[in-house]
């Protein structure tokens, strides 16, 4: 027993030699950059990730209107998220999504965007997601 | 709300798996040894693993909660669909032949130890640990087996103190000691390895909630390792001479050791639910 425990010991340690690397999933940028303010709507929404994550929900909020769905793909783990045609309305539209962290945590963000008929496309020169971590 | 409520539910996910699991390694090693005190562990391993199938449940409830709250299917196929659901179904697969075994006798102990082992390799999938490779998962998975036996362990020498005396107690207590010294180190350099692979030192990490939370659950556990080096050197040798009275002494600081793990563990479930090594 204590000879397997010994061993158990020394096994981890050689294992742990080959060790780090970072473990967090969080937002590397999305596309269109939060913020950015378009003359129409953008033909769709990219959500990177630094890592895996699992993308949970897309719902966006326009003003005078009720939250409403985004179809997004694809299903399942991945770095890219891609939601088709986001039909956004103009005005101020609020973009939020949750996901599943690699490690199995719950993380969040919004991705602001402008419609403004008429508008030269803009995008912030620093990205400024309002993402959360847990 | 929610994340008070995950923490919570972690922490009873870590109390039932720690104990179930830990009081089935714990039997099985001590033996007969524990002779009448063996009486006890049937009703850790049940109590302990019927704990871990609800908080285990309780959780993958939470996690939808807090992932917007919808049954849909891109948040059930993620929460069931990945590491998330695969450690649920160990914990659950495990719970269950725990419970099944509980009581068994003869060869009822290899499905208890299999039960226990699927519990905790549900720590190996899932995680902080488990997110950077297989080999930081097993340590994780290490760092819980051995805090699993060392609890079990204690919560068996607890009603020993008061159930054996004279020579089956100095026995029983020359065994576990034997086996904790071994269990211990590995419990020890696992943490240490988790930090290794956790912790970006070229952040300051001592002043993110991480460092700070982890800084708390250290310094408890080295007060747990500090009493149970006590236990050892000065009052498990005085058991063989001066029987009754050390016996008493030895069960109250068995007692605090085993609230001072619960507070470990308590840190842990705040510093793994609140937290993240990477922001
Ligand atoms: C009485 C002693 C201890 C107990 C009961 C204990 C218990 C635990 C438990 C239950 C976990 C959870 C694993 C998971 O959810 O994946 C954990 C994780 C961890 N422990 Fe310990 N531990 C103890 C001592 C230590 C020590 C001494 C260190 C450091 C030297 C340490 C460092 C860690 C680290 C870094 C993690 C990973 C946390 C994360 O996933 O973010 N532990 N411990
Ligand atoms: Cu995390």
């Amino acid at each position: 027993m204590k000879r397997f425990l010994t061993s158990l010991s020394l096994g981890l340690a050689l294992a742990a030699m080959s060790a780090p690397a970072l473990a967090h999933s969080t937002v590397k940028g999305t596309v269109p950059v939060s913020g950015s303010i378009l003359p129409g709507s953008p033909p769709e929404i990219v959500i990177n990730f630094n890592q895996e994550a699992r993308l949970t929900s897309l719902v966006v909020a326009e003003p005078g209107k009720p939250e409403r769905k985004l179809d997004f793909m694809p299903g399942g783990a991945s770095t890219s998220f891609m939601a088709h045609d986001p039909k956004l309305s103009i005005g101020r539209n609020e973009i939020k999504w949750k996901a599943l962290s690699k490690d199995g945590h719950p993380i969040e963000g919004t991705i602001i965007i402008v419609i403004k008929p008429g508008a030269t496309p803009t995008t912030p020169p620093v990205q400024h997601e309002e993402h959360k971590d847990h | 709300m929610l994340e008070a409520l995950a923490a919570f539910a972690k922490l009873m996910l870590y109390a039932g798996a720690l104990s179930g699991a830990g009081a089935a390694f714990a039997w099985a090693s001590l033996g007969q040894r524990l002779g009448p005190v063996g009486k006890f562990a049937p009703h850790i391993v049940a109590s302990g693993a019927g704990l871990t199938l609800l908080a285990s449940f309780a959780t993958i409830l939470i996690l939808i909660q807090r992932l917007g709250g919808e049954f849909s299917p891109p948040t059930i196929s993620a929460v069931i669909g990945g590491p998330t659901g695969f450690a649920a179904g160990l914990q659950l697969a495990g719970a269950i032949l725990l419970l099944a075994f509980a009581r068994g006798q003869g060869w009822a102990w290899i499905a208890r130890v299999t039960g226990g082992g699927l519990v905790v390799a549900s720590f190996a999938v899932n995680g902080h640990a488990a997110a950077v490779d297989l080999v930081s998962g097993i340590v994780a998975c290490v760092h819980v087996l051995a805090t699993a036996w060392w609890l079990g362990a204690l919560l068996l020498l607890r009603p020993a103190c008061r159930q054996l005396t004279g020579a089956a107690l100095d026995q029983l207590v020359h065994a576990f000691s034997r086996i904790a010294s071994a269990v211990i180190t590995n419990l020890l350099l696992a943490g240490v390895l988790l930090i290794l692979t956790l912790v970006d030192f070229s952040h300051t990490p001592w002043l993110s909630p991480y460092g700070q939370t982890l800084a708390i659950k250290v310094s408890l556990a080295t007060l747990v390792l500090g009493l149970a080096l006590y236990n050892k050197v000065r009052l498990a040798p005085r058991l063989a001479d001066d029987g009754g009275a050390a016996a008493i002494t030895l069960r109250r600081s068995i007692t605090a050791e085993i609230g001072l793990i619960a507070a470990v563990v308590s840190a842990t479930s705040f510093l793994t639910t609140y937290t993240s090594p990477h922001t």
